[in-house]
C-alpha cells in the first residue's frame, strides 16, 4: 500500500491562472489568480442576491429570499444597537458588506474543489488592520487628542498611568492582529483537518475490500465534522462583525 | 432519514418512489435520463475529466451534509417564512384598512360643510352690508368732527371779539375818567364847583330856614 | 433618480467610511511592501512557486 500524504497546506496557494504579466508601474500587475477569482465570484454572489430579492413587484409578500435578507439585516441591526447604540446606525451599511463578504467567502471555501478566501492572512490581516486603522483615524478625527485617553481605563491610580498605557497599546495593536489571525486560523484549522480525515479515509477506502465495505464510516465522521465547519464559518463570520462593531464603540463612545 | 420501519415497505413502492423523484414525465424520459446521466458519468471518470482521490470523499461527505440539511431545514424554514409573510402581510393590510379609515373620517368632515356656497355667499353679503355701514359710520363721524371744528373756531372767534371790545370800553372809560381828572386839577374849574357847592349849600339852608 | 423602478435611498458612503477609505490603501501599499521583502529572502526567491522569483514561470 503506497501512503501519499500531500501537504495538507497545498489547498491554500495561490495560483495564477491568467494575467497581464507587464508591470507598468511597480504597483501594476494584473494577475487574476484563484484567490482573485474566488473574489470576484463572491462579489458577484452578493450584488446579484441583493439584485434579484428586488426583482418580485411585490416587495414583502411572497420574497421568501428577500425575507431572510431582511432577517440577517434586523439581526445585524440588533447587533449593532447592542454594541453601539444609536451612534453606530450609520455603520450598518459596512457592517453589512463586511459580514456578507466573510460570510460568503467561508461557505464558498467550504464547498468541494473550491478555494478558501479567509484562510489566506493577507487578505484577513489586511482586513483587521484596515479596520483598526479606520477605527483609530475616526477616533482622532472625533476626539483629537482626548483619543489617547482610551490606553488610560477610568480610575487608574497615577503611578500605574506608564504602566497601563504600555499594556493598553500593545493589547490595542494585538487587537488588529488577533481579529484578522482568529479567523484565518479557524479556516486554516478546518481546511486542513477535513484534507487530512479526507486522506486518510481514501486511504482506508481504496487500501483493502473491507475499506470499501466500512468505506461509510469515514464519510459520516467527515459529514459530522463538515456540520461542524459550517457552522464554524458561520460563527466566525459573526465574530468578526462583532468585534468590529465593538472596536467602533469603544472608539465613538471612549470607554 | 431511513424509515425504521422499511423491512415492511413493499420493495416495488419502494422502487416507485425512487422513480417518481427523477425528472421528467414518463418512464421513457426518466429511463433517458439515466441513461445519458450514467453515459456521462462514465465517460469523465474513463476520459480522466473527473480523477477519484481523497478529495472526492469530501465531495460525498458534503453531499451527505448538504441534502440531509436542506431535508431537515425546509419545513421549518417554510412554517418561519409563513410566520413573517403572515406578519408583513398584516401590516401592509393593517395600514391599508388605517389609511381607509382616514380618508373615510376625512370624507365625513368634509360632507358636513356640503352647503358651504350658500354660506359663503351669506357671509359676503353681509360683510359688504358692514362694510357699507362702517363707510356710512365714518361719514358721520367725519362730519361731526368737521362741525365740532367749525364750532370751536367761531367760538374761538366770538371770545376775541368780545375782548376786545371790553378792551375798547376800558380804554374809553379811562380816557373819561383822565379828561374829568385834569379839569378837576383846573382852578378855574375847582372855583366854579366851590361856588356851585356854596350856592346849593345856601339853598339847602334857606329852603330849610324857610 | 429612479433606477430602473427603484426607489432611490441616499445612504451616506463617504460620511462613515472615509477613515477606512484612508486606511485601505495605506494597508494595502504596507502588504504589497511586506510581501515583496518576503519574497526576495533567500529560502523563497528561488522557489519556483514565486511570481517574481528567479525561476518564474
Amino acid at each position: 500500500m503506497l501512503c501519499i500524504l500531500n501537504n495538507p497546506l497545498e489547498q491554500f496557494e495561490i495560483i495564477k491562472l491568467l494575467g497581464i504579466d507587464a508591470p507598468l508601474l511597480p504597483l501594476i500587475e494584473l494577475p487574476l489568480t484563484n484567490l482573485g477569482l474566488y473574489l470576484l465570484i463572491v462579489l458577484g454572489v452578493v450584488i446579484s442576491g441583493l439584485v434579484i430579492s428586488f426583482i418580485p413587484a411585490r416587495i414583502g409578500r411572497d420574497n421568501s429570499w428577500l425575507v431572510t435578507l431582511e432577517s440577517i439585516y434586523g439581526f445585524l441591526v440588533n447587533l449593532v444597537d447592542s454594541q453601539v447604540a444609536i451612534a453606530g446606525h450609520i455603520y450598518i451599511p459596512a457592517i453589512i458588506a463586511l459580514f456578507s463578504f466573510i460570510l460568503l467567502c467561508n461557505l464558498f471555501g467550504l464547498i468541494p474543489y473550491s478555494y478558501t478566501v479567509t484562510a489566506q492572512f493577507a487578505l484577513t490581516l489586511g482586513l483587521s488592520f484596515t479596520v483598526l486603522l479606520g477605527v483609530t483615524i475616526l477616533g482622532l478625527q472625533r476626539h483629537g487628542v482626548h483619543f489617547f485617553s482610551i490606553l488610560v481605563p477610568a480610575g487608574t491610580p497615577l503611578v500605574l498611568v506608564p504602566l497601563l498605557v504600555v499594556i493598553e497599546a500593545i493589547s490595542y495593536l494585538a487587537r488588529a492582529i488577533s481579529l484578522g489571525v482568529r479567523l484565518s486560523a479557524n479556516m486554516i484549522s478546518g481546511h486542513v483537518l477535513l484534507k487530512i480525515i479526507s486522506t486518510f479515509s481514501w486511504q482506508f477506502i481504496t487500501g483493502s475490500i473491507l475499506g470499501v465495505i466500512l468505506g461509510f464510516l469515514p464519510v459520516l465522521f467527515l459529514t459530522a465534522l463538515y456540520a461542524l465547519e459550517l457552522g464554524v464559518a458561520i460563527l466566525q463570520a459573526y465574530v468578526f462583525v462583532l468585534l468590529t462593531a465593538s472596536y467602533l464603540n469603544d472608539v465613538l463612545s471612549l470607554h | 432519514m431511513v424509515p425504521s420501519n422499511n423491512q415492511h415497505t413493499d420493495p416495488k413502492q419502494k422502487a416507485h418512489s425512487i422513480i417518481d423523484s427523477l425528472p421528467g414525465n414518463s418512464l421513457l424520459t426518466k429511463t433517458g435520463y439515466i441513461t445519458v446521466g450514467t453515459g456521462l458519468v462514465a465517460l469523465t471518470i474513463s476520459k480522466e475529466l473527473y480523477v477519484f482521490n481523497e478529495e472526492t470523499v469530501v465531495l460525498l461527505a458534503f453531499i451527505g451534509l448538504i441534502i440531509p440539511l436542506y431535508r431537515v431545514l425546509r419545513k421549518p424554514f417554510n412554517e418561519w417564512f409563513e410566520e413573517q409573510q403572515k406578519r408583513v402581510n398584516s401590516v401592509l393590510d393593517q395600514a391599508q384598512e388605517d389609511h381607509k379609515t382616514a380618508v373615510k373620517d376625512r370624507i365625513n368632515n368634509i360632507g358636513q360643510v356640503g352647503d358651504i356656497v350658500d354660506i359663503t355667499k351669506a357671509l359676503f353679503e353681509m360683510s359688504k352690508e358692514t362694510a357699507k355701514l362702517d363707510a356710512e359710520a365714518f361719514e358721520l363721524k367725519q362730519k361731526a368732527t368737521v362741525a365740532a371744528e367749525i364750532k370751536a373756531v367761531l367760538d374761538s372767534w366770538v371770545r376775541y371779539e368780545a375782548s376786545l371790545r371790553e378792551r375798547e370800553q376800558k380804554d374809553l372809560a379811562n380816557y373819561v375818567i383822565e379828561r374829568v381828572m385834569t379839569q378837576l386839577r383846573d382852578e378855574k374849574t375847582q372855583q366854579e364847583i366851590l361856588n356851585q357847592s356854596i350856592q346849593d349849600v345856601e339853598r339847602i339852608v334857606n329852603s330849610k330856614t324857610a | 433618480m429612479a433606477f430602473l423602478g427603484f426607489r432611490r435611498f441616499p445612504t451616506p458612503i463617504i460620511k462613515p467610511m472615509w477613515p477606512f477609505m484612508i486606511s485601505g490603501p495605506i494597508i494595502l501599499y504596507l502588504l504589497h511592501k511586506i510581501e515583496k521583502a518576503g519574497q526576495s529572502v533567500p529560502p523563497f526567491d528561488t522557489d519556483p512557486r514565486n511570481p517574481r522569483g528567479m525561476y518564474r514561470i
